[in-house]
């Protein structure tokens, strides 16, 4: 249980530090790079959930396919890759407020139902993740996936009308 | 219902790759903070940041941008598609007709977003003035684009071994392989081409007298530097070991991973001769190799080498006597020993066909690349997938014959494949004679 | 597995993080930077939740919000280059004042 924990606060501390860095840096690729850090750390927090598709969907979907996507358009970027503008004193100071508001809220909750929460069956011998998530698309999520075919469908429409519109 | 959590030793391979790519990652940040332009470095490096200063800035047009989001927004929006069509096809054999209809539905969905996207032209891919430039920034954008877009079409060629197998464990698929007794080449060979030839576009594979590589954009040509310069040499090795990865998985997937070929036939009679004489196959192949070095021992010249190849020479003898005695030993070690035998032969060659092609044809531009890739191999290895889910499907709901269902599958892809490529030479035909590109 | 709390209270972290980036950062590429972190911090949320049920619906969900950060994504940064190819921006670090 104690290497649990340790393995947990391995992944979670420089998570939330990568965010914070992520989510402040003047500079956007370093931006991005503290993004993909944080969204492959969550990928580990994932696996310690032992939802292991989970964790390659992570890998292969946020950290690599997105992030890429970012790199492809910040990098060729003409003026420079520093943001202009920081935001003024107000406006760092109501968001985060609210982000702190938000915060506490979710901390009390989750400390206020501590005791109260299903502990999860105990370790067994290692079966499939993938298994399961594809029977619980085939059971009950048959719509919803169709719908995310859709949902790409218009997203690769939006991006081939923003990229091949030719420049009045 | 979710599984129980498997025990937390299950997990310490992945715990022992994921430090090895921390580690990885921290040198190759270090290794490039040391080389960036700002420090200050003589001689090749000093020179390609002279060289690569002007032209760069003439490059990022709104044309550049855009054919990068182009070709990212693909490749996000195919990543997805494909991680999709992982857990449905591992749970393929449960659900009946139903489960094959959503899968073509979802499929065909985004095969006509693709139709579409190609008609409008987004998969032309031009060539552009940057196209022979030296940047460095470009070249390493062109060749993570290119990488992706190509990776794609590799994973999503896989699927169609998914849905024969039911796994995704390796193991599994070779024993899935073993029971339905044929390798799976023969049951999906267009998954098969796919793999391979997308693979071995992924691999950039660098040749001596072309710039096209994107490492070797920033480090100079091959034939610039010797092949001990310690600047490329992470580069050679890199191409390496990529062909040996896409290899054992090609070996694995397609071709029958460790199996003996006819591993299942073991009562049968070609002409006469019992299929099992291929099971003497392991010790006549190491006694030729072994008569091979002890001819080059008596040939060569220098006294250390012949006692190399005769020493060489000495180790195939007793590997040929350990495959001969393994025949004798309980079924363990013979399926360990032999099993080695071939899957490190079928990995070899699978390694030398794909030198053999790289080597071979001649290096094309990235274009040309992309447009293979995006035109013709993810839109096959997706319609595999599909032809594959139906043949399967046919085979379990309606017995069918396994072999008959795959080949009428096999066969419909390559009439919508030749029918498709009738249509895209037309196009490419009245385009170069409306703008008079060269390809 | 630890005590899901531990898992909820990253999950809060992160999503607060995220909220905070995403109303008081100008550019708009951090904006969306932030927004998959939001996202991100939803799954994780998710992921727990459902090893506590033993239920496979949360991870489901987590793929599908996975997938719909992939959409999002393209849609957005699309915009951005958009309006960078009209000149309407000099560059992407430009986009403070136009959003």
């Amino acid at each position: 249980m104690l290497l649990r924990t340790i393995a947990f606060y391995i992944f979670a501390v420089p998570a939330v530090v990568c965010a914070a860095l992520a989510v402040t840096r003047r500079n956007i690729v370093h931006s991005a790079a503290y993004l993909t850090a944080t969204l492959v750390l969550t990928a580990g927090i994932f696996l310690q959930l032992a939802a292991s598709f989970l964790f390659a969907a992570q890998i292969l979907l946020s950290a690599s396919a997105t992030m890429a996507l970012f790199f492809f358009v910040i990098l060729p970027s003409r003026g420079g890759l520093r943001s202009r503008a920081m935001p003024s004193k107000w406006r760092t100071f109501l968001p985060l407020t609210l982000a702190l508001f938000f915060a506490v809220l979710g901390f009390f909750a989750a400390w206020a139902g501590r005791g109260t929460l299903p502990m999860p069956a105990a370790d067994g011998p290692s079966q499939g993740n993938t298994e399961a998530i594809g029977g619980a698309i085939f059971e009950h999520y048959l719509l919803p996936f169709e719908m995310t075919a859709v949902l790409l469908l218009v997203a690769i429409v939006a991006a081939v009308i923003m990229a091949k519109r030719r420049v009045e | 219902m979710l599984n129980p959590a498997p025990m937390p030793s299950e997990f310490i391979p992945v715990w022992i790759f994921a430090a090895i790519v921390a580690a990885l990652l921290a040198v190759a940040f270090v290794v490039s903070r040391s080389l960036r332009p700002g420090a200050p470095v003589t001689g090749m490096a000093q020179a390609q940041r002279e060289n690569a200063s002007a032209p760069e800035e003439a490059l990022w047009e709104g044309a550049e941008l855009a054919g990068f989001y182009m070709a990212g927004a693909l490749f996000a929006i195919l990543s997805v598609v494909v991680l999709f069509l992982f857990p449905l096809a591992v749970e393929f054999d449960r659900v009946g007709v139903v489960g094959l209809l959503a899968i073509l539905v979802f499929l065909g969905i985004l095969l006509a977003g693709c139709a579409w996207v190609y008609k409008e032209g987004a998969l032309d891919w031009p060539g552009s003035r940057a196209a022979n430039l030296d940047a460095p920034l470009l070249g390493a954008l062109r060749g993570l684009a290119s990488l992706g877009s190509c990776g794609i079409a590799a994973v999503a060629s896989l699927i169609s071994i998914v849905l024969l197998a039911g796994s995704l464990s390796m193991n599994q698929i070779v024993a899935a392989q073993s029971d339905q007794g044929i390798w799976f080449i023969f049951y999906a060979p267009v998954a098969f081409i796919v793999f391979f030839a997308s693979s071995a576009m992924a691999m950039d594979r660098a040749r001596r007298d072309s710039r096209n590589a994107a490492w070797e954009r920033f480090v100079g040509t091959a034939e610039a530097h010797q092949k001990t310069d310690s600047l490329q040499a992470p580069g050679w090795l890199a191409e390496y070991a990529g062909e040996f990865l896409i290899s054992a998985i090609a070996t694995v997937a397609f071709l029958g991973g460790w199996l003996r070929p006819f591993a299942n036939y073991r009562q049968e009679r070609f002409f006469g001769i019992s299929v099992e004489i291929l099971d003497t196959v392991p010790s006549l192949a190491f006694l030729a190799v072994a008569a091979y070095f002890f001819r080059l021992a008596r040939r060569h010249e220098n006294a250390r080498q012949r006692r190399l190849m005769a020493g060489l020479g000495g180790l195939c003898v007793v590997l040929a006597t350990v495959m001969t005695a393994a025949l004798f030993a309980p079924p363990g070690i013979e399926q360990g020993l032999h099993g080695a035998f071939w899957f490190l032969s079928k990995v070899f060659a699978c390694a030398w066909a794909l030198s053999w092609l790289e080597h071979a044809l001649p290096r094309r531009s990235w274009e040309r690349r992309m447009r293979l890739a995006w035109r013709w191999m993810v839109p096959l290895a997706l319609v595999s997938a599909a032809g594959v889910a139906v043949a399967v499907m046919l085979r379990q709901e309606w017995s069918w014959s396994p072999g008959w269902s795959l080949a009428l599958t096999t066969l419909a892809i390559l009439c919508a494949g030749v029918w498709f490529a009738e249509r895209d030479a037309a196009r490419e035909e009245a385009s170069e004679m409306a703008s008079g590109e060269a390809g | 597995m630890i005590s899901p709390t531990h898992y909820f209270f990253l999950s809060f972290a992160l999503f607060a993080i995220g909220i905070a980036g995403a109303l008081a950062r100008r550019n708009a590429i951090t904006v969306l930077m932030s927004i998959v972190l939001i996202l991100d911090a939803a799954s994780i949320n998710l992921a727990a939740s459902s090893r506590m049920w033993g239920s496979a619906d949360g991870q489901t969900f987590a793929m599908f919000i996975i997938a719909g950060a992939a959409a999002e994504a393209v849609a957005g940064l699309g915009i951005i280059v958009a309006l960078v190819r009209r000149d309407q921006a000099g560059s992407t670090s430009d986009l403070d004042r136009t959003i």
